[in-house]
């Protein structure tokens, strides 16, 4: 079952790796969905892994196709069509790392995620291959701070839970259902208000040209 | 008996390789519904190119008559100590690892080069400095990902990685394994000059080996043509005999008859990874020569995630 | 009826406020909104009178009680203050309607946040206030608000993402989320003590504390005026609620210590950062900042350090929001927020002026007011603890602090021609007023505070 985890772990790292060099952010968004049909794989993988669970797993894993896998992106595309006349030309403008260069820094990230897991929580945590989850955080964040488009940042944010799902399922067993089940709904509030928030902001963009980063320093 | 077994694995290298190149052409043809030329039209073209007269630029020294030759000599050479027809060491297979194999591969791309250089034609310059900033990328890859097949295997002999592979499930299904096959497919494509990098046309933005021997002709460029077809099958062959499938290639036990039949099969296994290529190659667009590089960026990370893999999982 | 309801009653005033707000009648989301506020307010103060109770879904300590009591005063006064104030924006994002509907559901979530037994729904509630409250900074239409509420929502966001990996850590070493199963028995390992660090890192995010603070000062400096206040004076202090209680569990030497320097590296930050502000907000904001390091190194500390923090939690919610009320009286006449720009305020705006001018000395710490006494309380504590050296050391980050503000403030107050033409004064300057009078007269309750917290001390 472990190897299983791994493959999907795995799978989920290349997702997010190639999430970094796509500059389209409706590809973006539809890999943010396949990652999100993964970690519901992977959520009825564990149901099935410890039988006296009960049925909650299965449950979240309903709940995160639903939330994760279909609505949001779903929420997204709507506020990008709404916004460009053609939605699929949208992409980064300006990304601050070529191709190269972000696969360069995601794989050093990999390994230093592995190599900090290794030396300070494995001795703690005894999991093996813990440290994919890390490995994701860090990418996600990766994801955040390199890019500008606002949807590229809220995605590098979902991967970014993705994660802690995925730690939370893997290492420590899964949270309790009340809280993930909170945890969904916030995600789903997030992403409505802050695809309002984009909207009313490009749309500034758009009248007055670039930022105003003068008044937002100090 | 052994020394027999690599004269015929030179024989089959020889004669097998136009074979496939002609079914790819026709192929990629026919799925764009076409007539396509006959499956033996590499062989036409042989015959009839070591039938003509060769010209040779003024200007140029011996290395652009040699080169061609040389090119092939190593190819013939490698074909004897890489595992294609059969999968225990044949009397030659000792003098190189598989890093020895790569340093052999890398020194006929060397000659090709310098033979093309010694051209004086622009076009052949053009090709050849994309053919080296490629490789300049791609050779750094192909020794990460034999070095990842070592740490699996504990060694550097490609006979003893079919061996591990076939006989342990654990690696075979193994996430190294996986990164590993996903890479080395990658950098196969650039070696052999399928679509997303090359396309076999002669427009100069984009073409890489397809410059390089545009001086040649008659027998010098037959041989030529022959080196490169004798490349793009001892690659498929390692591909598909080490990597992918390991699995029923003859042991000596096998016996004379088995290597023969085994012959056959290694052919369709052949024509497979052909069919894939054949659907890639019409299907994909071409990259701009810039994004190339980051094409080999994805290579080297998949490579590198074969050996983080490796780590993480141990 | 059980007993539990009156514990949950200022969640559901404030919700069904909320619900209430949407019907199509004139004026009702703001009548709603000023009845829901104050019956949550005398809910809260009712509840002082409650015994503790304690379930598996609800915590209500004496912390939470004076917790609950703030937002319900910061609350009311922030409706009564929105009444009029929200006619000064031009360009309006949104219908009033909506912004009392999400100003409702903001404050249920804090209610939320500070009643609830589980870690894991303590964080999801603190996530919820970020929900709702990143429409609320954006409620003046313009370019750079907009900017500050993205900031807002994708830096808070990804920090709180670390609270919840430490969520994780405390529920996969100790096998339960709930406090008072935690504050009875909980592991002494490596795991759960990683947790609880991350978790005071994830959730110092939402409370400005040092190494993930760059949002304050952008959001309190662009929100409009009752949303500043009600972040500065509320919102931080919830977040700061929860390391609390993290601290609380697990009070070993290295959480403490931990805390106690994130803490003064937030005050010397934040001390440093306000000597070169030219923005009169943004100012202010540094200074919330400033206040939260002091009250988090109350928590770290324990003891009497936490009834010094606990005191400043509540009057510097007061003065605070009397701060941001009063600046947004300054700003609708001066229509700058740059302070250089803005001069002789006591003769243009002669109540509010010396009001802004008492509540600048008010939340820097100066002797009369409830915050001085808190920080008497916190450095009392911090000499008993590691010294006089580190306690002059602070002292004089608080000092440049005082004296930044209050020279600042003073100039916009005091210089100027004299013969500054006298603006019609605004009825809202008294709910700022009130504020700071109340902000004083805490000092009373003093005692009282103690006896409700005598099982934290």
């Amino acid at each position: 079952m472990n190897q299983t985890f791994e493959i999907l772990g795995f799978l989920l790292i290349v997702l997010t790796l190639v999430m970094q060099w796509e500059i389209n952010v409706q590809r973006i968004i539809a890999l943010f969905s396949a990652s999100s049909f993964v970690i519901a794989l992977f959520l009825v993988l564990l149901g099935l892994s410890r039988p006296n669970e009960e049925y909650m797993l299965f449950i979240l894993a309903g709940l995160t196709i639903v939330v994760r896998g279909i609505t949001i992106p779903l929420v997204m595309n709507r506020a990008l069509n709404r916004l460009n006349d053609k939605p699929w030309r949208v992409r980064e403008a300006k990304p601050l790392l070529g191709v190269g260069g972000s696969i360069l820094l995601s794989l050093v990230l990999i390994a230093i995620g592995y190599f900090i897991y290794q030396n300070s929580l494995y001795s703690v945590l005894k999991v093996k291959s813990g440290s994919v989850p890390f490995a994701l955080f860090l990418q996600a964040s990766l994801l955040i701070i390199t890019h500008r488009h606002a949807y590229i940042q809220m995605i590098g944010f979902l991967v970014m839970e993705n994660a802690v799902v995925m730690l939370s399922g893997w290492v420590f067993g899964g949270l309790p259902f009340i809280v993930e089940a909170g945890v969904i709904l916030d995600l789903l509030g997030l992403v409505v208000v802050s695809s309002l928030i984009i909207r009313v902001r490009e749309h500034s963009i758009l009248k007055v040209g670039d930022t105003v980063e003068s008044e937002l320093r100090g | 008996m052994l020394y027999l077994y690599s004269f015929i694995e030179i024989i089959y290298v020889l004669l097998a390789a136009p074979l496939i190149i002609g079914v790819q052409r026709s192929l990629e043809e026919r799925i764009e519904s076409k007539q396509g030329p006959s499956v033996l039209q590499p062989y036409y073209d042989l015959a009839k190119l070591f039938r003509k007269e060769s010209i040779v630029p003024q200007i140029s020294s011996p290395v652009f008559r040699f080169g061609p030759y040389a090119i092939v000599m190593f190819y013939a050479f490698l074909a004897m100590i890489l595992p294609v027809i059969t999968a225990f060491p044949l009397p030659f297979a000792p003098s190189a690892d598989f890093i020895g194999g790569g340093l052999f591969f890398g020194a006929a791309a060397a000659i090709k080069k310098f033979s093309a250089i010694d051209s004086r034609s622009n076009y052949a310059h053009l090709g050849t400095s994309r053919s080296a900033s490629l490789a300049v990328f791609a050779e750094p890859i192909t020794v990460l990902i034999f070095i990842m097949l070592g740490v699996i295997s504990n060694t550097n002999n490609p006979f003893v990685i079919n061996h591990v592979l076939r006989s342990s499930p654990q690696w075979y299904f193994s996430l190294v394994h996986g990164f590993v096959l996903a890479a080395f497919f990658m950098i196969l494509i650039v070696e052999t000059g399928q679509l997303p990098v090359e396309s076999h046309t002669n427009g100069e933005l984009g073409m890489i080996d397809q410059a390089m021997p545009f001086e040649y002709t008659g027998a010098d460029l037959a041989m030529y043509k022959l080196g490169s077809y004798m490349k793009t099958f001892i690659l498929l062959s390692v591909f598909l005999n080490v990597y992918i499938l390991p699995f029923g290639v003859p042991m000596e036990s096998s016996g004379f008859w088995g290597i023969i039949i085994y012959m056959g099969i290694h052919l369709l296994k052949l024509l497979g990874l052909i069919v894939i290529f054949a659907l890639l190659n019409t299907t994909v667009s071409k990259f701009r020569l810039y994004k190339n590089f980051d094409y080999l960026a994805v290579a080297f990370a998949f490579a590198f995630l074969a050996s983080l893999a490796y780590y993480i999982i141990k | 009826m059980h007993q539990d309801i009156i514990y949950l009653l200022p969640i559901f005033f404030s919700l069904f406020g909320a619900v209430l707000c949407v019907l199509p009648v004139k004026y009702v989301d703001r009548v709603v909104s000023v009845i829901a506020s104050a019956l949550s307010l005398a809910v809260a103060i009712y509840l002082l009178f409650q015994p503790v109770y304690i379930d598996h879904y609800l915590y209500i300590d004496g912390l939470s009680k004076l917790l609950i009591l703030t937002i319900a005063l910061v609350y009311l006064s922030t409706v009564l203050y929105s009444l009029t104030y929200l006619k000064h924006i031009e360009n309006l994002l949104f219908q009033h309607r909506l912004y009392y509907i999400l100003l409702n559901i903001f404050v249920a979530t804090m209610f939320f946040s500070v009643s609830m037994d589980n870690l894991g729904l303590i964080w999801v509630g603190i996530e919820a206030t970020t929900v709702s409250s990143a429409l609320l900074i954006a409620t003046e239409n313009n370019q750079v608000t907009i900017e500050s509420a993205w900031r807002y929502v994708i830096i808070v966001s990804t920090g709180l993402v670390i609270s919840l990996i430490a969520v994780t850590f405390i529920y996969g070493s100790a096998g339960t989320l709930s406090l008072h199963a935690l504050l009875l028995h909980h592991p002494d390992n490596r795991v759960f003590l990683i947790g609880i660090m991350l978790g005071i890192v994830g959730f110092g995010t939402k409370a400005g504390i040092f190494p993930m603070h760059t949002w304050l000062p952008d959001v309190h400096g662009k929100a409009p005026a009752p949303v500043s206040a009600i972040f500065s004076a509320v919102l931080l202090p919830v977040a700061l609620y929860a390391i609390a209680r993290l601290i609380q569990v697990f009070p070993s030497e290295t959480i403490k210590l931990f805390a106690f320097v994130l803490g003064i590296l937030t005050v010397a930050v934040a001390a440093l950062m306000m000597t070169v502000q030219t923005n009169y907000k943004r100012m202010f904001a540094y200074s919330s900042m400033e206040n939260m390091g002091m009250i988090l190194i109350g928590i770290s500390l324990g003891g009497y350090g936490l009834l010094g923090a606990v005191i400043i939690i509540i009057s510097h919610g007061l003065a605070k929001s009397s701060v941001f009320f009063l600046t947004g009286d300054v700003l609708s006449i001066s229509h700058t927020t740059d302070m250089r720009k803005v001069n002789g305020l006591i003769q243009r705006l002669p109540r509010a002026a010396s009001a802004l001018f008492v509540a600048a000395m008010a939340v820097t710490g100066a002797p009369p007011f409830a915050i001085f006494v808190g920080e008497l309380f916190i450095f009392a504590a911090l000499i008993a603890q590691y010294g006089w050296l580190l306690a002059l050391v602070v002292i004089l980050f608080l000092a440049i602090a005082f004296i930044s503000v209050n020279f600042k403030t003073g100039k916009m107050i005091f210089t100027g021609s004299e013969n500054l033409k006298r603006e019609r004064s605004r009825t809202e300057t008294w709910v700022a007023i009130v504020n700071l009078a109340l902000s004083f007269l805490i000092i009373l309750l003093i005692p009282y505070f103690e006896t409700l917290l005598k099982n934290l001390l």
